[in-house]
């Protein structure tokens, strides 16, 4: 892989497919605003993880309160209702007299076409496998119903944050904060664990697991982020267990220092893009685009959150600092997608040479479409943390607490 | 004929029923409901009513692929078994890979019914169906079924499916690659020698370099059965150079898969290449970097030695398995424990002596119990080479310390060894070194440890006699019917229980009987209770006229016990002695 031609090939992408996006699409429940302002139950309908099928005919979108709602592409590329579900349901431990949550915290699809499109589902616990079958409803149409084949459970003694299908079609990775097990999708009797990076005492726990992703091509390769800014990629060729690690890419440059520091470098969505040849990692200030060959340094640090530097103080005082954003790549691997606050999101070209900052807001009669401007008051309670772009088309979709955005690329003004 | 109906009407009628019990119930009396409705019935009815209504839940298709596979004779037999396919070909499709799996099985077993005339109308058209479907599920399902066509097809009928064959080799998905070439070492027994060479051999070789793992793993067991059509000049020229491509496969997998067939491509490849190619990749198996490989490898180290040239397996094998004698992984080490003690016969006395006592010792005193255990599990193989005076100064020690081990498990586990090393050892030796030991598992504080050693006694009086049962045994079980704590009066009955039925019938009158009825009047419930069980159990190996002497007035007296459940079990305990 040449990286230099690479690079050229992305900007001319660029340059003729204008990085110029509209409002397609807006779907959600608002919050009663007759309610007694009771936190909790508001956030049940948040939008906890969204995603694309390897057609793009499909999208999901999981929620706080465990439900999974499916839509799917029409003719006009819009999304409609397919199907809902509930995917998991509360639960208390009675080990450690805790609750565990219902938030879907990931949703994957299985990588190949099938018949009965399939996705695995996960909360803190338990990852589920839902197939969607088409069935003659009552009255003649058809309906869809979702069932649960499979429940892998009872593996993570900590808060499963990532799922990932391996691309033989028979496995797939789970992680939580300190181990990542290793499962084949008919067996949920067993799992392996292949890493684990629990101390012996824990009283000298300082760094966790925050995200990880199979490579989408190769069997063998995977990565995973840390809470102190590291990427490993694991081999699973090379031994039984991943601990000893492939290679670890760390950005040991930095431009905060001080206090918040740590806190800043924690990687909160790592992955591979579609062709393979590259990694991306969000922190909460930067993307960083790596080339797996080269470990002491990213290719590109794509930075969009300078503004948020002088306000540190502030989002750490309102736990904001602690926010998880996403990011997506595109079809062909030239462009990538991340949420930031005042429903902000960034489009980045060119290996960030390019980034066009856009506001995920219904458009009405009298406002037109915002962009972020410098000196725009910080609500950090408009989030969009989630994102997911279509396989193959211009699409996007965006979560920002309980609405979801689908923004399309004008084609009008592509040049001929 | 309608009493018959009745309850077939009702099982009919749940084929449909909401409850999915019920309706897994009625497909497993599939047959009786065929039985019922007779051939014509079954073809013109049944099979279009399942066949119509295929039901969605997994449980119920699967229990339905297996009922198919043994219908034939419900449809009418071999002329008709063509009307189960369509059902099979629909199973063979569905989404859950068991389903899929069961049809695929059940389509094979019908096959062989299927005459020859309608074979390729009917089989051949389901299998060129499941090939061109859309799906990733039909086409692997494909390759399952592939190899009972090749059987019996016709020579122009096989050029189409071997065409067939090789675009599901070709598949992207890796799924249907892996079913393809899983099933390829199904195929290769069929084929003409001359063919597999045209035309099988580029596909085994690029099975081998498959980006997917998952792939490449499965084309080891193909060399095998490829080697096994061709001679030795092919292998040489064909199976050889991927075998030893795979033997260092980037894969810890694929290297895996070589080592734990290592002694299926020794014998198939044959005495030279062994010799000559793959001794050496045997003895870089045994050092591979990953345990799990050595693992695998140290566990055919007698399987090798069997084939290769002894001087050979002395000067190359025998390093590593020393070395292999310290690996750091346990698992490593316990696996050559299992298979090390088979060097023995192969080498004979004088080379054990000389090279492999020292690493049955070292095993032998190994800080992890199960290494220790895997060696005097299979001692057998060595007393007959070396004598059991050699040995029995290094093993009992390490025995005792194995029976006093803090783990319970690690004691069980010998307690299972002792009738084999009894046998071994022989009478005297055993009184001498071990008797104190099974007599200590009696009054071992883990019940399991003491209901085993009970089971030992069982087995080492097989082993030695009624005789010497009364001079070592008895007195230790009457030591311990007078124990203080009652757990110990407990084992004392349990052991009589075991024994009554090997014992003489004299012996259970004499020496038994005294015992069990001494504990009548135990101050504890439970063992009174257990006093009852144990009567009813000497009821059926002791005469009448004791029974009615000694047995049956001492149930009589448990009767009034009171204590109910002692009450119960001397009632029951009465009855087996009226029967």
């Amino acid at each position: 892989v040449n990286v230099e031609e690479v690079i050229a090939k992305a900007n001319e992408y660029y340059e003729s497919n204008a990085s110029e996006w509209e409002f397609s699409q807006m779907f959600g429940e608002e919050d009663d605003p007759s309610s007694d302002s009771d936190t909790t139950g508001a956030e049940d309908n948040w939008i906890s993880s969204l995603a694309f099928d390897s057609t793009g005919r499909f999208l999901a979108v999981g929620y706080n309160c465990g439900q999974v709602v499916v839509l799917t592409q029409q003719e006009d590329q819009t999304y409609q209702l397919y199907t809902e579900f509930k995917s998991h349901d509360s639960e208390f431990d009675f080990l450690t007299s805790m609750e565990i949550e219902e938030k879907i915290n990931q949703i994957k699809w299985f990588p190949y076409d099938s018949c009965i499109p399939a996705l695995l589902t996960t909360n803190d616990k338990t990852i589920k496998l839902f197939k969607m079958l088409e069935k003659e409803g009552a009255e003649g149409g058809t309906e869809v119903v979702v069932k649960p084949k499979k429940v892998f459970e009872g593996a993570h003694a900590y808060n499963i944050n990532s799922v990932s299908f391996n691309s033989d079609g028979e496995t797939f990775i789970s992680t939580d904060d300190l181990r990542i097990n290793l499962w084949n999708l008919n067996i949920t009797t067993e799992a392996f664990g292949i890493v684990d990076i629990k101390p012996e005492n824990m009283d000298e726990l300082s760094e966790v697991i925050t995200s990880s992703s199979f490579h989408p091509k190769s069997c063998n390769l995977f990565v995973y982020s840390t809470s102190k800014g590291m990427i490993r990629m694991a081999d699973l060729r090379n031994s039984a267990l991943c601990d000893r690690y492939a290679k670890e890419f760390e950005d040991t440059e930095s431009d905060i220092g001080g206090f918040f520091q740590e806190l800043v470098t924690t990687i909160s969505d790592v992955k591979f893009s579609p062709d393979g040849n590259f990694i991306v990692s969000r922190d909460y200030l930067t993307m960083k685009i790596w080339d797996p060959r080269i470990e002491n340094k990213p290719l590109r640090v794509v930075k969009f959150h300078d503004h948020l530097v002088p306000k540190l103080c502030d989002l750490y005082e309102n736990d904001s600092i602690f926010d998880k954003f996403e990011c997506s790549w595109n079809g062909t691997s030239y462009r990538l997608l991340t949420g930031s606050y005042n429903n902000n999101f960034y489009i980045c070209d060119a290996f960030g040479s390019h980034v066009t900052p856009m506001c995920a807001v219904k458009p009405t009669a009298q406002q037109k479409p915002t962009f972020p401007h410098p000196n725009q008051h910080l609500e950090a309670s408009q989030k969009v943390l989630h994102t997911a772009w279509h396989p193959n088309q211009d699409i996007i979709a965006l979560g920002a607490k309980d609405f979801g955005y689908l923004y399309v690329r004008k084609t009008e003004n592509d040049p001929k | 004929m309608a009493d018959r109906m009745g309850p077939v009407n009702i099982l009919i009628g749940e084929l449909k029923n909401e409850d999915i019990q019920l309706r897994l119930n009625s497909i497993r009396n599939l047959s009786t409901i065929a039985k019922a409705l007779g051939t014509e019935r079954t073809q013109k009815e049944l099979i279009p009513f399942l066949k119509e209504s295929l039901d969605d839940e997994d449980e119920v298709l699967l229990a339905l692929a297996e009922e198919l596979g043994k219908f034939s004779e419900h449809v009418g037999g071999r002329d008709h078994v063509h009307l189960l396919l369509p059902l099979l070909e629909n199973l063979a499709r569905v989404e859950e890979t068991v389903v899929r799996d069961k049809a695929v099985e059940s389509l094979c077993l019908l096959s062989e019914q299927i005459p020859p005339e309608s074979f390729e109308e009917h089989f051949i058209g389901l299998l060129k169906r499941l090939v061109s479907g859309d799906w990733f599920t039909s086409k692997s399902s494909a390759g399952g079924i592939l190899h009972i066509a090749f059987a019996r097809a016709s020579p122009t009928a096989q050029v189409d499916l071997r065409t067939m064959y090789k675009a599901l080799c070709e598949e992207e998905t890796p799924m249907v690659r892996r079913s393809a070439c899983s099933n390829m070492k199904k195929l290769i027994p069929h084929i003409d020698k001359e063919i597999i060479k045209k035309e099988f051999i580029e596909i085994f070789k690029s099975f081998s370099k498959d980006e997917q793992d998952s792939v490449r793993l499965l084309a080891v067991e193909n060399g095998i059965v490829i080697a096994e059509k061709m001679n030795e000049e092919e292998n040489q020229q064909i199976v050889k150079p991927v075998i030893l491509a795979c033997a260092s496969d980037k894969s810890w997998r694929v290297r895996y898969m070589v080592a734990n067939t290592f002694c299926e491509l020794c014998d198939t490849l044959g005495k030279e290449i062994t010799q000559t190619d793959l001794l050496p990749v045997f003895v870089k198996l045994l050092k591979d970097s990953e345990a799990e490989v050595r693992s695998a490898a140290a566990s055919k180290v007698t399987g090798v030695c069997k084939i290769v040239q002894l001087e050979s397996a002395i000067r190359t094998i025998l390093p590593c398995v020393k070395t292999l004698a310290t690996d750091e992984s346990q698992h490593v080490r316990a696996a050559l424990a299992s298979d090390v003690m088979g060097l023995a016969p192969i080498f004979g006395k004088n080379h054990t002596t000389e090279h492999l006592l020292d690493l049955f010792l070292q095993l032998l005193k190994d800080e992890i119990p199960e290494v220790r255990l895997n060696i005097i599990g299979k001692l057998d193989q060595v007393t007959p080479v070396l004598g059991l005076d050699q040995l029995s100064q290094h093993l009992l020690p390490a025995i005792v310390e194995l029976a006093e081990d803090r783990q319970w498990r690690v004691r069980l586990a010998i307690i299972e060894y002792v009738p084999l090393l009894a046998q071994q050892l022989g009478v005297t030796y055993f009184n001498e070194k071990l008797g104190a030991l099974c007599m200590t598992f009696l009054g071992d504080c883990v019940f399991s440890i003491r209901e085993a050693a009970t089971k030992n006694l069982k087995k080492l009086t097989e082993v030695f006699g009624d005789a010497w049962f009364k001079t070592h045994i008895l007195p230790k079980i009457v030591e311990l019917s007078k124990h203080t704590n009652y757990l110990y009066r407990m084992t004392t009955l349990f052991s009589i229980n075991t024994l009554s039925s090997t014992v003489g019938p004299d012996t259970v009158a004499n020496d038994l009987l005294p015992i069990v009825l001494d504990l009548l009047n135990d101050r504890i419930a439970n063992i009174r209770l257990n006093v009852a069980k144990t009567l009813r159990m000497l009821v059926a190996v002791l005469d009448s006229g004791i029974v009615e002497t000694k047995i049956k007035p001492s149930l009589n007296k448990l009767l009034e016990d009171k204590d109910r459940d002692v009450r119960y079990f001397a009632s029951i305990a009465l009855q087996s002695c009226n029967q």
